[in-house]
């Protein structure tokens, strides 16, 4: 039975990254092809990851065992594993916990609620381990191929501490993963707390990573002041560290300690009190429809509203198919920082190239938006809703295009006057730029359409996995990306000696303007059919 | 009304629906019982213009759905047999959306709108999520959302689940309403009950193929519904 419920667990845990039922009358199974391309993803970002981490080692293993404190080396390794364990998990850990759909199925059934706890619990130290291992590779192997000793002793607590340690993370994210469901279950606009904390994350990192080189080197030159701050604030890592480096096996046993006890208290707690957190009602304040006057408007604009609506409601959408937006805002940020750097850029390839570079720039940060790519699929078990409707198909396509414009445009085009201004860009560039950023938007938002009513899938579980991980949401990126390294080629491999800036860009505008007149009517002509009887 | 001939639906080798022809005057409830997979809601998928068929045709008030269908929604209403609505709407934003694309003035959504929802009870709650929503409320307001534009044919598949008593007997008279105005409602059910007391017509549909069709004292005579019902089942095995 334990087993059962282990081997739910995980395919839970592998379906939010990979969601495909299969569908009764067309009797679809979940495609190999895309299960790979998910596995090949995750290995490619622990690789990603796996990679940054041995970099920060190489620089300080030797150095921290010439210094007499090789357990630091150990110890930082550990923070981290626990720290990424935890950013990787809580969220799992909430979903999972606290939110399962099928925690009162399973209640129904005699198993007793500790099993089904263990279950899930497992299922997170499971995923833990995975996030673990992303870090304590890297750390053990460093230390192994710079050549510093190892003694068994020191082997023997270094496997044990690791193996351990995950119970650490796994219980705070247990008690944070609690907390935010308690919050979240209260707020009546869940996704805006998803959003926020998704931006900060995203914020902290790229300032991490930006400074990254800066903490390096406080690493390696405040080695002892580091070494001292962990032994008198953290102890558990210390005593890692020491374990690991020393073969201490007092300080391994206080490690354990350390790691065991809280998890333990923490699942008798809620093994007792599951029923009740599984079977809890917690609920935003109701709110009461009072009347007032409702406003008209045309079918067209009543979709647009419509999907725009879905939009802002599903922080996973956001997130993922609005990055583009968030990076133009990022970007116009870095080069207004950076700005001194970029006109000594400039100055050494050409001035006259500013206007190119900001209007490619902002294409290049257009095609990370990918709103329309997966709004048919989107429309998921509520697909009857419009294909019962009077109105056209063509016109639902259109209006799915249209709200990708209406957010990607004027974003754009912000975006390409503060930067066309940060670069020093003439204003006739500046125009052109901004054209072309328009139309290249207006042709992303067609593709991504055009992609998805041939690519949909309805079958999904949840809303993110139908954003993230279908091949129109790939194609879409991806391919747009791709068709804007052509203008981009072609400009500095032949046309920039013939042709003016400016002429060149209003010339792309008007091919992808026309490509996208081109998808309008395609959408006109074949849109109603193709829409009418998708399933 | 509702005209169908012929209609067949194939997936892949499995005929779901083979050759079947009905129709339904104006002022007919028609009820459409069989067992599961029997092709009730291919048939009814069909008639709603949402599932391409392989053979045959099916005209609404004189219209092809095949030819017009467009015109053949504007006339009619389909409530599934799960009300899967926009769950990030609230009710009243859906309702609105759908008066919006039925082109509803501004005056008749206010008006319908708060006479079905005051009727089904669930007037404080159209500003709620839709997610928030229990089974039998989404099916409420897949009502409100098919009745609001006063369709003259109303397809429903199974559309007394997840409705409480008083909701179901407000529906029953709606019904009756809708089809002394001169309108036509094909609905499925299995509830042979509701089907013996309120339908005028019904249709016996299994594996694909009608049974036995006609008004309600001809297809039942002295016995019950469900009597004729498993009578026909078991000839028919």
């Amino acid at each position: 039975m334990f087993k059962a419920l282990v081997k739910t667990r995980l395919a839970a845990l592998w379906a939010s990254f990979y969601a495909r039922g299969r569908n009764a009358k067309g009797g679809k199974k979940p495609s190999k092809i895309g299960g790979i391309g998910i596995a090949i993803l995750l290995i490619y970002a622990a690789i990603v990851f796996a990679g940054m981490f041995s970099a920060m080692f190489f620089g300080i293993a030797e150095l921290y065992h010439a210094q007499g404190i090789g357990w630091l080396y150990f110890a930082l390794a550990g923070i981290l594993a626990a720290g990424f364990c935890l950013m990787g998990s809580v969220f799992t850990a909430q979903t999972q916990l606290y939110n399962a759909r099928d925690n009162e199925m399973l209640l129904a059934m005699p198993i007793p609620s500790a099993a089904i706890l263990g279950s899930r619990m497992i299922m997170l130290l499971l995923l833990n381990y995975f996030y673990e291992a992303i870090v304590a590779i890297p750390a053990i192997a460093v230390w192994i191929a710079a050549g510093l000793p190892v003694t068994v002793s020191g082997a023997v607590c270094t496997a044990v501490g690791f193996i351990i340690l995950p119970l650490l993370p796994l219980t705070l994210s247990c008690l944070l993963g609690g907390i935010i469901a308690a919050i979240t279950a209260r707020m009546r606009h869940k996704n805006i707390i998803t959003l926020v904390s998704s931006l900060l994350f995203l914020a902290v990192y790229m300032y991490f990573y930006m400074n990254i080189q800066g903490y390096m080197q406080q690493l390696m030159a405040d080695g002892l002041n580091i070494a001292d701050a962990f032994e008198r604030g953290l102890p558990p890592f210390y005593w890692l560290g020491n374990a690991a480096a020393d073969g201490d096996f007092v300080k391994l046993i206080l490690f354990v300690l350390c790691c065991v006890v809280p998890f333990g208290i923490l699942y008798a707690v809620l093994s007792k009190s599951f029923i009740g957190i599984a079977t809890e009602r917690r609920s935003a304040a109701k709110k009461v429809y009072k009347g007032g006057e409702m406003r008209t408007g045309s079918a067209f604009m009543a979709v647009v509203k419509k999907e725009l609506a879905r939009f802002v409601s599903s922080a996973g959408y956001m997130i993922n198919a609005g990055m583009g937006i968030v990076m133009m805002v990022a970007a116009a940020v870095f080069m207004a920082v950076k700005r001194a750097q970029l006109i000594m850029l400039l100055d050494a390839i050409g001035t006259g190239y500013a206007g190119v570079l900001v209007g490619l720039i902002v294409c290049a940060l257009v095609s990370m938006v990918f709103i329309s790519a997966p709004s048919i699929s989107l429309e998921g078990k509520s697909l009857w809703v419009m294909q019962t409707m009077p109105i056209r198909g063509g016109t639902v396509l259109r209006a799915k295009a249209a709200m990708h414009i209406m957010i990607t445009a004027p974003a754009a085009v912000l975006c390409t006057a503060a930067m066309g201004i940060i670069a020093n860009a003439n204003a006739l560039d500046c125009i052109a730029a901004a054209l072309l950023a328009v139309a290249f938007a207006v042709f992303t938002a067609y593709f991504g359409v055009a992609l998805n009513l041939r690519f949909h899938r309805f079958d999904w579980i949840n809303e993110t996995a139908a954003v993230k991980s279908g091949m129109s949401v790939m194609l879409a990126m991806f391919g747009s990306m791709a068709i804007l390294a052509i203008p981009a080629l072609l400009y500095a491999l032949l046309a920039a000696e013939y042709i003016g800036a400016a002429v060149y860009m209003a010339l792309w505008a008007a091919i992808f303007a026309a490509v996208s007149i081109a998808f309008d009517a395609w959408f006109k002509k074949h849109g109603d059919e193709k829409y009418a009887f998708l399933a | 009304m509702l005209r169908i001939e012929n209609l067949t639906k194939i997936y892949g080798s499995h005929k779901a629906v083979d050759d079947l022809s009905l129709h339904i005057a104006p002022g007919e409830i028609y009820g459409f019982i069989g067992h599961n997979g029997a092709g009730k809601t291919t048939t009814l998928k069909s008639v709603a213009g949402i599932l391409r068929f392989d053979a045959g045709d099916i005209f609404i008030n004189g219209k092809s759905i095949k030819a017009e269908p467009v015109a053949c929604k504007r006339e009619m209403a389909y409530i599934p047999d799960n009300p899967d609505m926009y769950e990030f709407l609230s009710g009243i934003k859906y309702l609105n959306f759908v008066a919006d694309i039925y082109g509803m003035t501004k005056a008749e959504r206010e008006e319908r709108i708060t006479k079905y929802a005051d009727m089904f009870e669930i007037t404080k709650d159209l500003a709620q999520p839709i997610s928030a929503y229990s089974h039998g409320m989404k099916q409420k307001l897949a009502i409100i959302s098919a009745l609001m534009h006063k369709p003259k044919l109303l397809l429903m598949d199974e559309p007394f689940v997840g409705l409480d008593p008083i909701a179901a007997h407000q529906l029953k008279g709606i019904m009756r309403e809708l089809c002394d105005e001169g309108g036509a409602i094909f609905f499925s059910t299995h509830v042979l009950e509701v089907a013996e007391k309120l339908c005028d017509k019904v249709a016996i549909i299994k594996g694909g193929k009608l049974l036995k069709s006609g008004p309600m004292e001809q297809v039942k005579g002295d016995a019950s519904l469900e009597n004729v019902f498993l009578e026909l089942e078991e000839e028919n095995v």
